[in-house]
């Protein structure tokens, strides 16, 4: 039961995480930067969210509290 | 605090009565082994000379209090500081366990707490399972992760305040209250009429590192 | 003049097989790291005593690769010394890169990651007279900086990367001398204790991160079948050789003070205790003493593997060096009471290397080589590969 929380609430995160990044994503091309630095932004945004998906993942195992019994 | 050394007699009493009352765990042996036991409050024996002349003093070590405590200045996220009333006080719920606090405090008071107590329990030898039987006490447990430390047992003092016990007679810390030779006395080093400034006044008395300048509150009445 | 830049190809089996490695060690910092963080860091060889472990060493280590590495790039776009052109480029990059290694460091090694946005919550939330807050800024500005940067080095902005450039290596030195100043400025702990510290750390730094551009460059410009200038290995080397012998000093200073009055206690605890070894044989031994005489000796310093040698050889001690005040700094038991503590608590701390700090480190330090190698691959940081060697302008070489 919390193992599915747990999912849920890691799916919805990493959800998040991706509109933010995205949002940044398009604010840097917007403000000037030439669209060939776009593959840099785009695989540097994608790995920081990777590793913030795993962390969350492993906060989420850890802190999650215990459910109803 | 004040603690006479002339009266202890090294059975830390106190050690073990601040880890029953903050649910301080003993500490597995490969623990000890390892020097990650939590220890709120120490008790550090130092021997000066060569046998048969040997001078062995036993000094009990809780946090010091300091009135300018390295650790507060340290800690970068604020989760330390310092309380009106003089006592370090550590706000678990900002502390991102950089141990920067550890480093910085001369007396070692201060403990890592490594892994979450209510799921992966410590080694409790000798406690009742069953935790509801204890005393109600709001701070129970740290989470994994974060700095611990001596409290002088604030808890009391601040429901003993809220009761209208007089601090330092009615209501003390649980090191005091378990020392069998009455060796340690608590009250408010502000005020002229307490115990502890009459002791302080009658004996010669040291604080531990004083070059440091922290000016610790713990005193200790020499021999 | 102008110098073409170009990706490396990536389409060699070495280059795939590298690739396919450091991605496998990125997996195991992601294990490793999800071990140390579901078990707690008892896996890990932090005690108590010796709060601080391999991480924090590595830490204080890559921050100053990087402050070196960006001086080393300043060589070549505020100083213009054109010789140095070929590198300059990846000098900042791998400054941003070990940067971000080092950020990825302390994040690790906190025990509640998830906590620390309030480092960056300057004056609100955050206790300024810390030097880690303090530091959060330098880093946060200095991370910037370097993008910016390098930004303008690949527009060709070169007035603009001229000015940004001097800002970040004065930047790179206040960030570096905020890292020493987290360690000098401890009073309780007299092997720290010290207002050369912030010093000494960036004159290491400058060390290392020279180094690392010797061997990086060297190692890239072979593997990638570039060539590269002699005379820019030679010059970096004479580089090194003084500013080794500017440690040399600041070291000697440093600890004739710990020595010279009585309470020499925790000095001699350095030189002869358990971890004797890591500043004799690691900080003195390969840091100072080996490179230089492999940079003096008059066989040696003329040949491009004597000076690579030599460059390894300071990674490793400089490295060593860090360890040298993180290990032993606080493994000294603390003189609470004067005379001999008895028991655990007079004991000098003792650190164990365990595997999973060990693997988590080196899977870091993979992390950031992979980044690196993925930069070469898709950002023209390297020179255009020619069939002679890049002239330098009016150097004095044909």
């Amino acid at each position: 039961m919390r193992g599915i929380a747990i999912v849920i609430e890691v799916l919805v995160l990493m959800g998040v995480l991706y509109c933010l990044f995205l949002a940044a994503r398009l604010t840097i091309l917007d403000v000037g930067f030439q669209s060939k630095y776009d593959r840099f932004v785009k695989w540097g945004l994608g790995i920081v969210g990777i590793m913030i998906s795993a962390f969350f993942v492993a906060h989420l195992t850890l802190f999650y509290p215990k459910l109803l019994p | 605090m004040v603690i006479d050394l002339d009266k202890c007699v090294g059975c830390q009493a106190c050690v073990v009565a601040c880890k029953e009352e903050n649910n301080v765990p003993h500490g597995s042996p490969e623990e000890q082994r390892s020097r990650r036991e939590i220890y709120w409050h120490k008790m550090i024996a130092a021997t000066k000379g060569k046998y048969p002349h040997v001078r062995t003093e036993i000094i009990p070590m809780p946090c010091m209090q300091c009135d300018h405590p390295p650790c507060v200045t340290v800690c970068p996220a604020k989760a330390t500081f310092q309380r009106d009333d003089g006592i370090v006080a550590q706000y678990y719920r900002r502390c991102i366990g950089c141990k920067y606090c550890m480093v910085a405090c001369p007396y070692g008071a201060r403990s890592f707490n490594y892994k979450e107590q209510e799921t992966r329990p410590y080694h409790h030898q000798d406690e009742p399972p069953d935790r509801e039987s204890w005393a109600p006490w709001p701070f129970p447990t740290r989470t994994q992760g974060v700095v611990e430390k001596c409290t002088f047992c604030f808890h009391r003092i601040d429901q003993g305040l809220k009761e209208g016990k007089k601090i330092g007679v009615d209501v003390v810390p649980a090191c005091v209250e378990a020392c069998p030779s009455h060796a340690r006395v608590f009250g408010d080093l502000d005020d002229p009429q307490s115990v502890v400034v009459q002791l302080l006044s009658s004996r010669a008395s040291f604080r531990l590192r004083e070059e440091l300048a922290t000016r610790p509150k713990v005193i200790y009445l020499s021999r | 003049m102008e110098r073409s830049y170009s990706t490396i190809e990536g389409t060699s089996r070495g280059y795939k097989l590298l690739v396919a490695l450091l991605g496998v060690m990125v997996g195991v910092f992601i294990v490793s790291f999800l071990v140390a963080y579901l078990k707690g860091q008892q896996v890990w060889g932090v005690s108590n005593i010796i709060p601080w472990g391999q991480l924090i060493t590595f830490y204080i280590f890559f921050i100053g690769l990087s402050a070196g590495a960006i001086i080393i790039s300043s060589l070549s776009y505020v100083f213009k010394k054109e010789i140095y052109e070929p590198i300059g480029r990846m000098a900042v990059f791998m400054g941003i890169l070990l940067m971000v290694g080092a950020m990825s460091f302390v994040m690790v090694d906190l025990g509640r990651p998830e906590k620390a946005w309030r480092l960056f919550m300057y004056f609100y939330l955050n206790n300024m007279t810390s030097l880690f807050a303090i530091n959060s800024i330098f880093y946060t500005g200095y991370i910037t900086l370097m993008l910016v940067y390098l930004w303008l080095i690949f527009e060709g902005k070169k007035q603009l990367a001229t000015l940004i450039g001097t800002i970040d290596v004065l930047w790179a030195v206040a960030v570096h001398m905020g890292t020493g100043a987290i360690f000098g400025l401890i009073g309780n702990r007299e092997i720290y204790f010290s207002p050369i510290k912030p010093f000494e750390f960036l004159t290491a730094a400058l060390t290392s991160g020279t180094s690392l551009i010797i061997l990086t460059a060297v190692i890239t410009f072979k593997l990638t079948r570039r060539v590269i200038q002699d005379e820019v290995i030679f010059s970096l080397g004479r580089l090194l050789t003084g500013i080794i012998l500017v440690l040399l000093t600041m070291v000697f200073v440093d600890k004739l003070t710990h020595l010279y009055f009585p309470n020499r206690e925790a000095a001699v605890y350095l030189f002869t205790g358990n971890y004797w070894w890591i500043f004799w044989i690691f900080q003195i031994g390969m840091g100072i003493v080996l490179p230089l005489i492999l940079l003096i000796h008059p066989s040696t310093k003329k040949t491009i593997k004597g000076v690579v040698c030599a460059a390894t050889s300071v990674v490793i001690g400089v490295f060593g060096e860090r360890a040298a005040l993180v290990i032993p700094g606080t493994a000294h038991p603390q003189p609470f009471f004067p005379g001999q503590i008895e028991g655990p608590w007079g004991e000098p701390g003792v650190f164990p290397i365990t595997p999973w700090e060990t693997l988590l480190s080196l899977s870091i330090v993979a992390f950031v080589g992979l980044l690196f190698v993925l930069g070469l691959r898709y950002l023209e940081i390297l020179p255009a590969r020619t069939a002679e060697p890049v002239p330098a302008g009016t150097g004095p070489t044909t």
